[in-house]
């Protein structure tokens, strides 16, 4: 009788679990020397896109290698996939993908050797890394070239080769680190459109860090503010940009001067009219209807009439600020 | 062109049984063989190993035309292939395998270095342990492929065509210290190579700086132990053991089992094996300490 066969384990021992939260770190510190990169992150994620912002040298990266194993924590703890970033860091980096900042490619080899190679190392067999690696690259668009050296590729074509890499082994979770550098416009555009499309299209979790605001606002519906190695900001990005303050941009068909004197005179203020229009901070409690009745006053018509809301580049600002006046506050 | 295939989908695979480290060997071997000048070298160092099956060949044949009593025996016992002659095809087979290491591991992490491919490779499931495993069994099986094999082929022939039905019996411990002296000097002239290709990221002058430790040290090594000779000769025999290649070839002797030469300088076994062994733990602690996934700048 022919013996079974065991069954293998299979890839992604992270992805069986059936856990609530993708990513989860409790004051989680990393040290370079005597500098603190990281300061204390403390933060839960449920899945989706993630941004992850911050000026260069804000610890982004420092992060998500930590977070991979390849950085030890000073302190703290985290869990990825349920998996325990200080013991199971091999086991993590099977069932992420990392998509590094900076181009690293072997010499001599070519896209789908590398990404074979890479296939392997995570864990594939070589039919199934050969089969993946074709199929990634064929995602990321390099079907015509993926049997030239990579070091051969221009700037926009390695990024998609390191794309496709972090791809190979089909994880669950996937960190892009700044997948637009060097990117002309119409290739970030392409590149902005498959990280977007891993999330929306493929059920991928995508944590993207960049410092460009539109790449993030484009890919993710969540938001992560780094600074100094301390998170000032997190939460959806339509949270974050709602204003604290109740105020309405109002578009009207008239005159605007004569609806802004009527505003005036019911004890509101506005601003000075721009491309979106004035904007309205109503007295009290008073809510959209004000707005309304001033206009019905003054003899115009309500075109538009929105909440007030952030840019992201203001939440970014903002949070730097606060974050800032924490810090000098905290040394005081 | 398209900006995304939509047929893509996920993976949801098993996980091979392979160890991680084999991936990594398999890399090395097939970088190595991308270079000609491997190829080359490979294909020159299998001459002597013909030209040994055709001497054994020609010598056999010799003796079986007389049975040792005439001019032509004479000329057959005179040409006898015993462990004095492995030691002899071995010492140039030796040299070869030290250039073919040169060759292959010079880049073989510093170019892993140098396109920061380490970043990848690290971000994968790669221990440190299994990454180095991996690059140096690669680089070993290479080295001993290049002694071993033309070692065991000789072996092979001097007994299929052998006159003697006890050739075999008589030859039997051969394979064993062939093995044995082939594992030494692959594991030690690897190490090196390795240690070299992660302390300088140039292939070529890591292969220069390899190069020009195990010569220049020898011929350093052996300028003192000349001088050192004339005051006191037992303090310049060990002194001689610290030369990387009359160590290599000392050890060679030892394991072998051929006595030195009587005009040959007297060499110390055992400051040999405790340089070799020293270097190879040097290298170790260097290849540690170097590769290193994410070059850390503050």
């Amino acid at each position: 009788m022919r013996p079974r066969r065991r069954a293998l384990p299979s890839l992604h021992p992270g992805a069986e679990h059936t856990c609530a939260l993708i990513l989860e770190l409790d004051r989680l510190c990393v040290d370079y020397g005597r500098f603190r990169a990281l300061h204390e992150m403390t933060l839960s994620f449920q899945g989706g896109a993630m941004g992850l912002l911050g000026p260069n040298g804000a610890g982004k990266s420092t992060m998500i290698r930590c977070i991979l194993g390849m950085l030890r924590p000073a302190a703290g703890s985290g869990r990825v996939l349920g998996l325990d970033i200080h013991r199971d860091g091999a086991e993590i980096r099977r069932s992420v993908g990392y998509m590094s900042e900076r181009d690293s490619f072997p010499q001599h080899l070519n896209a789908v050797q590398w990404l074979t190679f890479l296939g392997e190392l995570s864990g594939l067999t070589l039919v199934d890394a050969r089969t993946r690696a074709h199929e990634c690259l064929w995602f990321a668009g390099l079907e015509e070239a993926r049997y030239r050296a990579v070091e051969t590729f221009s700037v926009g074509m390695k990024q998609r080769v390191k794309l496709a890499a972090a791809l190979v082994h089909g994880p669950k979770l996937v960190f892009l680190d700044e997948p637009t550098n060097g990117l002309d416009p119409a290739g970030r555009r392409q590149m902005l459109e498959l990280c977007r499309a891993l999330n929306q299209q493929h059920g991928i979790h995508t944590i993207l860090a960049s410092h460009l605001l539109p790449d993030v606002e484009f890919v993710c519906s969540q938001v992560m503010v780094m600074s100094k190695g301390r998170l000032r900001a997190y939460g959806p990005i339509a949270d974050l940009k709602r204003s604290e303050r109740k105020a309405f941009v109002v578009r009207v068909a008239g005159s605007m001067e004569r609806f802004r004197a009527e505003v005036a005179q019911r004890g509101a203020s506005s601003s000075e009219p721009d491309r979106r229009g004035t904007i309205v901070e109503p007295p009290g409690d008073a809510g959209s209807e004000f707005v309304f009745a001033a206009a019905r006053a003054a003899g115009v018509a309500v075109l538009e009439l929105s909440a007030l809301q952030r840019s992201l580049e203001e939440v970014f600002l903002d949070s730097l600020r606060a974050g800032e006046l924490a810090d000098s506050g905290a040394a005081r | 062109m398209p900006i995304y295939d939509l047929t893509y989908e996920g993976f949801r695979g098993q996980r091979s049984r392979t160890p991680v480290w084999f991936p990594i060997l398999e890399n090395t071997i097939l970088l190595a063989f991308r270079n000609r000048t491997l190829f080359w070298t490979y294909l020159i160092g299998a001459v002597p190993t013909l030209i040994a099956i055709v001497y054994l060949y020609l010598r056999y044949q010799i003796q079986a035309m007389d049975s040792g009593s005439g001019f032509r025996g004479r000329m057959g016992a005179m040409f006898v292939f015993e462990i004095k002659s492995y030691f002899q095809f071995l010492s140039s087979q030796g040299v070869v395998a030290m250039i073919i290491a040169g060759i292959v591991g010079s880049a073989a992490i510093g170019n892993d270095r140098r396109g920061n491919a380490l970043e990848a490779i690290f971000a994968r499931p790669v221990t440190l342990g299994s990454y180095l495993l991996g690059r140096w069994l690669g680089l070993f099986v290479l080295v001993l492929g290049a002694t071993l094999i033309p070692a065991l082929t000789i072996w092979y022939f001097d007994n299929a065509l052998s006159l003697d039905p006890d050739r075999l019996s008589k030859t039997l411990s051969y394979p064993i210290r062939l093995a044995a002296w082939s594992i030494v000097h692959s594991t030690s002239v690897s190490l090196l190579v390795l240690a070299f290709s992660a302390l300088i990221s140039r292939g070529w002058v890591a292969l220069a700086g390899y190069a020009g430790f195990a010569f220049i040290t020898s011929g350093l090594i052996g300028a003192l132990a000349a001088a050192v000779n004339r005051a006191y000769e037992p303090a310049a025999v060990y002194l001689r053991g610290f030369g990387y290649v009359e160590a290599l070839f000392q050890i060679q002797h030892a394991i072998l089992g051929v006595p030195e030469n009587l005009h040959s300088l007297k060499t110390s076994t055992l400051t040999s094996a405790i340089w070799l062994a020293f270097l190879a733990l040097v290298s170790i602690g260097v290849l540690v300490r170097k590769v290193r996934p994410i070059e850390v700048v503050s």
